[in-house]
């Protein structure tokens, strides 16, 4: 024991009890000489003994004190970037998007890095890792711009590990739910054999909960390729996954139980276009056949046989369910006319109320012909539609239904990816400005990205009806005009 | 001097007046806005009819504005000095407002007179008395704590976690009755070791021999060299007057800030800049005093470099120092540091024979890396040679990431056995870590 350690010890135990030995306190040789003064001194008591020579051997431990050497030490070097690093003013703005928490502008700011082929700052690369460490849908994007420098600093940082890349096969076998599933799906665009025998090996033994999340990816190409599988599952032991994999199975054309709800369709609808009295015009004909013979099994899963309509009887409130399950096309089958005959008649007969279930169908079967015709030709307002339409039919759909209809439109349209067009964001906007409490400052750092620049001059001109609102209006405007200002110098940034 | 965006936001009182000023950093908020040599001005619409009028001296970063706010500078402040580091083009107006002028006239003229000044006439044997009266006091007070230290080793110290906060308060309360408020802060040092944290025993034995020098060596005063009684002085607490070290002549030299700590408690937030003088090889420390946020007489932020005359505090091993006169430069010729862990121990251990109870000291080191070893973290020199990291290190991901494994040059602070990296010189600046 050296004598720092002997001392430590005297003091632990006190020295009432353990007082200094003159004879242990000689292991550091060039200290002997004092330390043997300071013990052998008789006119110093115990504890002035002990505090004398604590505080020669601290100054000895401070003044003396080495590095200790090692010569290997295994530590990884970064890999040399591939691609330059941001400009000094993209750097800026980086770093005051972190003062700002705006998430949309940190879309936009990584956007702009990688479709300029640039790099974050390496000072910066952490704070963006720990960002991506807390969104998820981050992490890719934010892998592209934080280069080998992200990637070195991933496998040293625990907490940072999902944000180094990994295989599609280590994803799925090693993963967090959330990335197998993104694996799965990945899987499914590329090799959707694959990504079947990945789930057939895999099922038995996951848990209810993420057999649900797994199946989630079941909605990137879908197939009758998938059917045996999907089949074999709806005899889970979970009734909410059974019920997951019967809304799969639905979506199938080729399935049984599709072509069962056409046949029963088939047999019950009589569509036909007549002639009127005088024979110079026609009209269409929608005619429900009853009974309407229905599957015991089918009200097991789900099939309602009592309308909760005022608008249909039982039995055309059982065709009307049925409508949702089975493709569009069938319709012009029965019918013998083509979509838009089709759907301009429905409504001059006034046969609306059938449309919300044909575009249901529309949707489900991804029948983009449908469901651009239904979207152009229905005097009603369908919103199951708008999440299905391509973003510039949604736009015009949105110019034609946008007013009073809000609520349908903006949860779809902050999943954009690109700018909203400028008429579109200030009728947008105009409706948050008036709505300050249910959008408030977050909904705007949220979607910084989709606003466009001009945005900023429109601040001035909305004005919320009550007082109140105004009043919030008003703050809510002084905290987003800075998010503009960031935006408009990421843009310039870039562009320099 | 044309400062980065880091160092304008580093200047910024705290995270709100940071977030603030930059959203003041644009030119819309403006209604006009200038620059000479002298100063930076611009007017700024804020809720009130009449805009604020904010001024920055530029020779020795001094803010003043006519907003309400008791922040200092405040959120213009730091807006316009932002706006000016990232479109300076756009301040072309070279003609001085009046009330620009008024304010920069009366500051040259309040340096000119204060350097003029007649000192005070002092009534020696009166300030003696009190000097004397005070020494008493202190030395009755230490009387008490070596008994009590005695006590403390007498018992030992195993008996102390049971003995709670209280046990080692009281004894610091009484060193400020006693007029040794330099003890008080020692104690509270010592009454914040974790005592339930692995090895706080050597970490408190430490603390104890340091405090013992102290109170033993200011018993012992007479008998030592006059510069370390300046030191056991200073460090039982006893303050000597800033206006008068002021009259003294100082170091002039290019001096480069290496890096600042922000220390914040009771509401007292203390501003500590480390400085080395790229001709002298000096290292110093400057404190500055903040209350809730305000006032700070010279606005400094890391990898800034002034031509400045410093004066030190009187010590064997002199480090804290005052600001005399300064103004910002923008040249930087090269720095010379140390080369490895050697050298910069025997600097530490030259300082320790000068000033044996001393807690910090900085230094340029050349070409560490960081480094993991045995689970710690470390910097590892051109020799292999190893020092660690504080447990816990803020800004360790930020100090890798800077690296990427390769060595940098890096400004450090020791205390202890451990070195806390202050800076990094990374692609020819120093970035604050």
């Amino acid at each position: 024991m050296n004598s720092w350690n002997q001392l430590l010890q005297n003091a632990l135990i006190g020295t009432e009890k353990k007082p200094p030995e003159p004879a242990a306190l000689s292991t550091d040789e060039e200290l002997v000489p004092a330390l043997q003064s300071i013990a052998g001194n008789t006119d110093l008591d115990a504890e002035e003994q002990l505090l004398q020579a604590t505080a020669l051997l601290f100054i000895f431990r401070q003044a003396g004190q080495t590095a200790q050497e090692v010569k290997e030490i295994e530590f990884s070097i970064s890999e040399a970037e591939t691609l330059p690093y941001c400009s000094a003013a993209a750097k800026d703005t980086l770093r005051e998007l972190f003062e700002y928490q705006a998430l949309g502008l940190f879309y936009y700011w990584i956007r702009h890095c990688a479709a300029a082929k640039r790099i974050a700052p390496p000072e910066l690369v952490p704070l963006l890792l720990q960002l991506a460490a807390k969104n998820p849908e981050l992490r890719d994007p934010i892998r592209v711009i934080t280069g080998k420098r992200g990637e070195w600093l991933a496998q040293l940082n625990p907490d940072w590990q999902e944000s180094k890349s990994l295989s599609l096969e280590e994803s799925w076998e090693q993963g967090t739910t959330d990335q197998r599933v993104a694996a799965l799906r990945q899987q499914r665009m590329e090799n959707p054999e694959t990504s079947r025998s990945w789930l057939t090996e895999s099922w038995s033994k996951e848990a209810a909960a993420v057999k649900q999340k797994l199946l989630e990816a079941f909605d990137t190409a879908l197939s009758d390729a998938d059917l045996p599988f999907l089949e074999s599952c709806l005899k889970d032991k979970s009734q909410k996954v059974q019920q997951q994999v019967l809304e799969l199975i639905r979506q199938i054309p080729e399935s049984e139980l599709v072509s069962d709800y056409a046949q029963v369709v088939r047999s019950s609808l009589v569509i036909r276009k007549e002639k009127t009295l005088l024979g110079l015009s026609s009209k269409l004909s929608w005619e429900v056949k009853t009974p309407v013979e229905i599957h015991p099994d089918w009200r097991k899963q789900g099939l309602e046989t009592v309308s909760n309509s005022k608008e249909f009887t039982d039995e055309e409130y059982i065709l009307f369910q049925l409508l949702h399950w089975v493709p569009p096309p069938l319709l012009n089958e029965l019918s013998g006319l083509g979509t838009i005959e089709l759907i301009q008649a429905l409504q001059k007969e006034k046969l609306k109320q059938w449309l919300p279930a044909i575009a249901s169908a529309a949707v489900r079967f991804r029948n983009q012909d449908w469901i651009n015709t239904l979207a152009e030709q229905s005097d009603s307002f369908l919103p199951v539609l708008i999440v299905a339409l391509p973003p510039a039919k949604q736009d015009a759909y949105a110019k034609t239904w946008f007013t009073g209809k809000e609520e349908f439109f903006i949860p779809v349209f902050v999943n954009r990816e690109t700018e909203w067009p400028a008429p579109l964001a200030r009728q947008l906007m105009n409706y948050t400005a008036a709505n300050p409490y249910q959008y408030t400052k977050s909904f705007y750092q949220q979607l910084m990205h989709l606003l466009p620049l001009e945005g900023a001059s429109w601040l001035d001109q909305f004005d919320p009806p009550e007082g109140y609102q105004r009043h919030y209006w008003q703050s809510i405007k002084e905290e987003i005009q800075p998010l503009f200002d960031l935006k408009k110098r990421i843009q310039q940034s870039f562009n320099a | 001097m044309n400062f980065s965006e880091d160092q304008v936001l580093a200047l910024a009182p705290d995270d709100a007046s940071r977030k603030a000023g930059s959203a003041l950093a644009s030119p819309g908020k403006w209604v006009s806005k200038g620059k000479n040599d002298l100063a930076l001005w611009g007017e700024c619409q804020g809720s009130g009819s009449k805009p604020y009028q904010t001024q920055i001296d530029l020779q020795s970063i001094a803010f003043k504005c006519s907003c309400p706010s008791r922040k200092f500078p405040c959120k213009h402040g730091i807006g316009l000095l932002l706006l000016n580091s990232r479109q300076p083009a756009l301040f072309t107006d070279a003609a001085t407002p009046d009330w620009v002028s008024d304010w920069i006239g009366k500051r040259q003229e309040k340096a000119v007179q204060k350097e003029a000044a007649p000192a005070k006439p002092v009534d020696e044997a009166a300030q003696a008395k009190r000097q004397q009266a005070r020494e008493e006091s202190i030395e009755q007070g230490i009387d008490e704590l070596l008994t009590w230290m005695k006590d403390l080793v007498r018992n030992g110290l195993l008996s102390l976690p049971e003995k709670g906060s209280a046990f080692m308060e009281e004894i610091s309360r009484r060193m400020i009755d006693a007029k040794a408020p330099g003890l008080a802060n020692q104690l509270r040092q010592l009454s914040q070791i974790n005592l339930y944290q692995e090895g706080w025993q050597s970490r408190f034995l430490e603390q104890l021999a340091r405090i013992y020098l102290i109170a033993k060596g200011f018993q012992h005063r007479e008998a030592i060299n006059p510069l370390l009684k300046e030191d056991l002085s200073a460090a039982v607490g006893i303050t000597i007057s800033q206006e008068e070290l002021k009259q003294q002549s100082g170091i002039t030299d290019q001096w480069l800030v290496i890096g600042k700590q922000l220390q914040e408690e009771d509401q007292l937030t203390t501003d500590r800049t480390w400085l080395y003088g790229l001709q002298s090889g000096k290292y110093a420390l400057v404190l500055q005093f903040m209350v809730r946020g305000q006032g700070l007489q010279f606005s400094l932020s890391t990898g800034m470099l002034l031509q400045a005359e410093l004066v030190y505090f009187p010590s064997a091993a002199p480090l804290r120092a005052l600001i005399k006169a300064q103004q910002p430069i923008k040249e930087r010729p090269p720095i010379k540091g140390f080369n490895g862990w050697k050298e910069q121990l025997q600097h530490r251990a030259n300082s320790f024979a000068r000033l044996p109870f001393q807690l910090e000291i900085p230094a340029l080191v050349h070409q560490l890396r960081p480094v993991q070893h045995k689970g710690a973290w470390c910097l590892q020199d051109q020799e292999n040679r190893l020092m660690s990291l504080p447990d816990g290190y803020p800004a360790l991901w930020k100090l890798l990431a800077l690296s990427g494994g390769a060595p940098l040059d890096l400004a450090i602070v020791q205390k202890e056995d451990r070195v806390e990296p202050l800076s990094a010189f990374y692609q020819q600046e120093f970035i604050a870590l």
